[in-house]
């Protein structure tokens, strides 16, 4: 699909990363179709050409069309961008297998693992249709600036090639620099994994314990995240990549992020049922704590940073305390990878 | 068989124009050649067809330099000769098309099997009377016995070979398309069983490629070359023979023939099934995808290949004692043959066949869900539907910007997603036997007792000290009985009979009588009220049998 126009994309979730994608993808494609679950909002925002809940005035081109008919957004496109939230991807993979076909590319741009399953989106994706050309993208992609026209860049994993190539079509500009990669498991699980490094430096930030204390688990919980990586499969260089260091930068730099702002409350001695309560938004990083802690039972990895946090939120421990404990493990050779 | 029945044998119509078969094959692998050379920068062509003959040359020359078959050597000898003669003579000019083909059709020729409908017939009336082709070396007295008892027993394989799974749905889409069997791999019986299975159920001969090794045995080598079986030589591993294979195999699967490949390769070395391991050779099976192509761009009427994984399971494994040698010894893909392989004296195989039809043991096997070559599960009318209940058009997935056709690195990313669907079936429908059962949890018992978690340490220790109590043994078994039977209930696996009762006597009992069948050294004794062993490392082997489902994480 290198170079050739992509005539029709469908976007399910019309939230603020959706229509951003859907902005996107209107300055290649001349038809872009947008799903939101909401028939009435689906048609205000078609009327109005905003999108007021999620993107304010951001006006939406023409070509951009908005419809709750998930066949006529999904039906005959070429390439199918789901983003949802990921508690809700089971359910939407299940209403897309209802209209797509084998020959479309089925894509997301959901962080986070199911609860239920700790499994990976595309995972989902791959169990709940019969697509199996699936990719994911992801990076550091903060939408209000987007949407702002700075300049930004994201990464395209998929096991195919085709499916690299299509979404680096559909998307690459001057502006959104679009990288491939065919590490789908590295770039999936680092999109979740950010958010436990993001509930940390909240926690340092609200323990006043300094830059160089952040500095200090930032990286070696970039280490634990790279003891991870071997044993799922993953590649370092995803790590150092974009979708790695590059979301861990702009995710735990930024006070807004929700689990910055979930690990300042975890600080402040809350756990987490009440942190999930006051943030009023799925804190992916809570689950994807739990996710790592089954996991590292199985495979008998030495987690520090991540067991401290998962005693904070889950067993009601002192965060200052957990912090003392890491200080006071004798380090040996520093090891990053 | 018929004039007619052989004209409805796809082998029969494939083999009766076997010449022609073999010019497609050399034509198609030739041209994949020429192909592959352009698509490297055009100043590099002539020298990657260079390496392919020089690459092909050092491994022939060196497997000759090894070989240990006389008569064989001499032809092969001559024949590279002659072509390392062409190759050293040759010029910047010399057009090296003509040596690329030589080299191709002396492996299609060498790969091409023979299927003749008289053989055949002959095979499928005296396989079921009793493997009279092995007792020919036998001595008097172990021929009566073998004989007594073969005739005592009525001799009726149905009895000790249990065929499971859906067989029907199998027939139906024989009609449909052609049907690829990929059984799982423990021994070299199993070739002949799965080959009377198949007759058994009432489907035509199949298509299946057996290592060149078989072929050496005369009387195994007159049926395996006349009834239909192709020769893969797993010693040779460049890349002209292997393209050429992959074409063979893709051939026959054009002309309708149903084929049989053991996708693990070889037998499975440690007792294990190939899911533990998780890996399956991509080669033949990447053929069927290839073929479905062809039938698509040809239009055919019925285009559709059908897998069907099939789970082997034996209480008692003829070489297990050799193969679980082998994998402890292990050093590397070259010790991939085993010389002297007990399973080939014909007195080990009578020895065998003899306790099989006289004790009580048995063999299961397991016909699964058949896949498309998407891996998606075929229902009963031939049709892949996805998990809403829409049928699938398949050619979707071989389109690209609307184009149907070959994509190299879309095609390979398909054959791994098959290879894990094969495999998820292999473990969802894997049929576990009572000897597989015991043998697993009493291994596990004394691998935390004696041998703190490493076998190595634990075969260290004498097999008198590795007793217990059946008490002990059944305290430690049935919470792992417990945890396999609810995997059985949510479809996690398939158990026999005995597994799926509480009785843990029964199951032990069931697993002693039938482990004691034909090992000189039994893996499990059952003695009164005490379990013990005379071969750990057998052991071992059968306790293999249930790895890769994690069950013993939970008594730890």
């Amino acid at each position: 699909m290198r170079n050739r126009q992509i005539k029709q994309v469908g976007i399910v979730g019309a939230g603020q990363w959706g229509t951003t994608l859907a902005w996107l993808c209107s300055l290649k494609c001349e038809d872009v179709r947008l799903y939101d679950y909401k028939p009435e909002r689906a048609k205000l925002i078609q009327q109005t050409r905003k999108n007021k809940d999620f993107t304010g005035d951001f006006e939406i081109p023409g070509n951009v069309s908005v419809h709750s008919d998930l066949e006529h957004v999904i039906g005959s496109a070429q390439i199918i961008l789901v983003v949802v939230p990921s508690q809700s991807m089971r359910a939407t993979a299940k209403a897309i297998s209802q209209f797509c076909t084998p020959s479309q590319y089925l894509v997301h741009g959901t962080k986070g693992l199911e609860q239920k399953t700790h499994k990976r989106m595309s995972e989902v994706l791959l169990e709940e249709t019969a697509c199996l050309r699936v990719g994911v993208l992801s990076g550091p992609n903060l939408a209000d600036e987007i949407l702002n026209g700075l300049p930004a860049a994201s990464v395209i994993a998929s096991r195919f090639d085709e499916v690299i190539e299509g979404v680096q079509n559909l998307l690459s500009s001057p502006r959104f620099l679009v990288f491939g990669n065919h590490d789908i498991v590295g770039v999936e699980w680092v999109g979740t994994l950010k958010n436990i490094l993001a509930l940390a430096t909240g926690m340092i930030h609200e323990l006043k314990l300094g830059q160089n204390t952040q500095a200090l688990i930032l990286t070696r919980g970039i280490a634990e995240i790279e003891l991870l990586f071997k044993k799922l499969g993953a590649s370092s260089e995803t790590l150092l990549g974009l979708a790695g260091l590059g979301d861990i930068f702009a995710t735990c730099t930024s006070q807004q992020s929700r689990n910055f702002r979930a690990g300042v409350l975890l600080a402040q001695g809350q756990g987490a049922v009440e942190v999930q309560n006051q943030v009023h938004a799925t804190v992916e990083g809570l689950h994807t704590i739990r996710a790592v802690l089954d996991f590292k039972d199985e495979h008998k990895l030495d987690l520090p940073i991540i067991e401290a946090l998962g005693r904070c939120a889950f067993q009601g421990k002192g965060a200052l305390d957990e912090v003392q404990k890491i200080l006071a493990r004798i380090p040996g050779l520093e090891k990053v990878v | 068989m018929t004039e007619r029945e052989n004209s409805q044998n796809p082998l029969a119509r494939f083999y009766e124009n076997r010449d022609e078969v073999i010019e497609d094959v050399v034509q198609r692998t030739l041209l994949e050649t020429l192909s592959r050379s352009s698509e490297v920068a055009a100043s590099s062509a002539r020298t990657f067809q260079e390496k392919l003959i020089a690459e092909s040359l050092e491994q022939e020359f060196r497997r000759l330099d090894l070989s240990k078959d006389a008569l064989r050597g001499v032809v092969d000898q001559s024949f590279w000769q002659g072509i390392a003669s062409a190759f050293r003579e040759r010029d910047s000019e010399t057009d090296l098309r003509p040596i690329l083909e030589r080299i191709i059709r002396y492996h299609a020729e060498e790969i091409a099997g023979h299927f003749d409908p008289k053989v055949y017939k002959m095979a499928t009336l005296i396989l079921p009377n009793g493997f009279n082709w092995m007792f020919r070396t036998l001595d008097w007295k172990t021929l009566w016995a073998v004989f007594r008892t073969l005739m005592n027993e009525k001799i009726d394989l149905r009895r000790k070979v249990h065929l499971t799974g859906d067989i029907q749905l199998i027939k139906n889409l024989s009609k449909k398309g052609t049907i690829v069997l990929v059984p799982t791999h423990f021994s070299n019986l199993d070739s002949v069983l799965l080959g009377w299975a198949l007759f058994e159920m009432g489907l035509p001969p199949f298509c299946f490629g057996a290592g060149l090794n078989l072929f050496s045995n005369p009387l195994l080598g007159y049926f395996m070359n006349h009834l239909g079986a192709y020769k893969i030589d797993r010693r040779k591993k460049h890349s002209l023979y292997r393209w050429t294979l992959m074409n063979y195999s893709s051939v026959a699967l054009e002309n309708d023939c149903h084929s049989l490949f053991f996708p693990g390769g070889g037998r499975s070395r440690s007792g294990a099934p190939e899911f533990v391991e998780g890996n399956l050779k991509p080669g033949l099976l990447s053929t069927v995808l290839r073929a479905y192509i062809r039938n698509i761009q040809k239009k055919k009427t019925n285009p559709n290949l059908y897998i069907v994984p099939c789970v082997i399971s034996y209480h008692v494994v003829l070489e297990a004692t050799s193969l679980i040698e082998e994998h402890l010894k292990r050093t590397g893909a070259n010790r991939f043959m085993i010389d002297n392989d007990e399973s080939f004296a014909p007195k080990t195989i009578a020895k065998f066949i003899y306790n099989f039809m006289r004790g009580s043991s048995s063999v299961n096997l397991h016909f699964c869900r058949p896949l498309d070559p998407f891996g998606n599960l075929v229902s009963e009318d031939g049709l892949s539907r996805n998990q809403a209940g829409r049928i699938l058009n398949l050619p979707d997935y071989i389109t690209t910007d609307g184009e149907i056709g070959s994509k190299p690195q879309r095609d390979r990313e398909y054959g791994l997603n098959l290879n894990q669907k094969i495999l998820d079936r292999y473990k969802q429908e894997n049929v576990v036997l009572s000897s597989h059962f015991i043998a697993y949890v009493f291994f596990e018992y004394l691998l935390q007792r004696f041998g703190e978690g490493d076998p190595l340490r634990l075969f260290k220790h004498q097999t008198e000290q590795c007793k217990l109590t059946t008490d002990e043994l059944r305290t430690y078994a049935v919470p792992i009985l417990k945890k396999l039977q609810i995997l059985h209930e949510g479809g996690g696996v398939l158990l026999e009979p005995v597994l799926r009762s509480n009785d843990f006597d029964q199951v032990l009992e069931s697993a002693g009588r039938n482990l004691a069948v034909f090992h000189t050294a039994r893996p499990i004794l059952v003695e009164g009220q005490n379990v013990g062993t005379e071969d750990l490392r057998l052991l071992y082997y059968y306790h293999n049998r249930l790895e890769g489902y994690g069950l013993a994480k939970q008594t730890n």
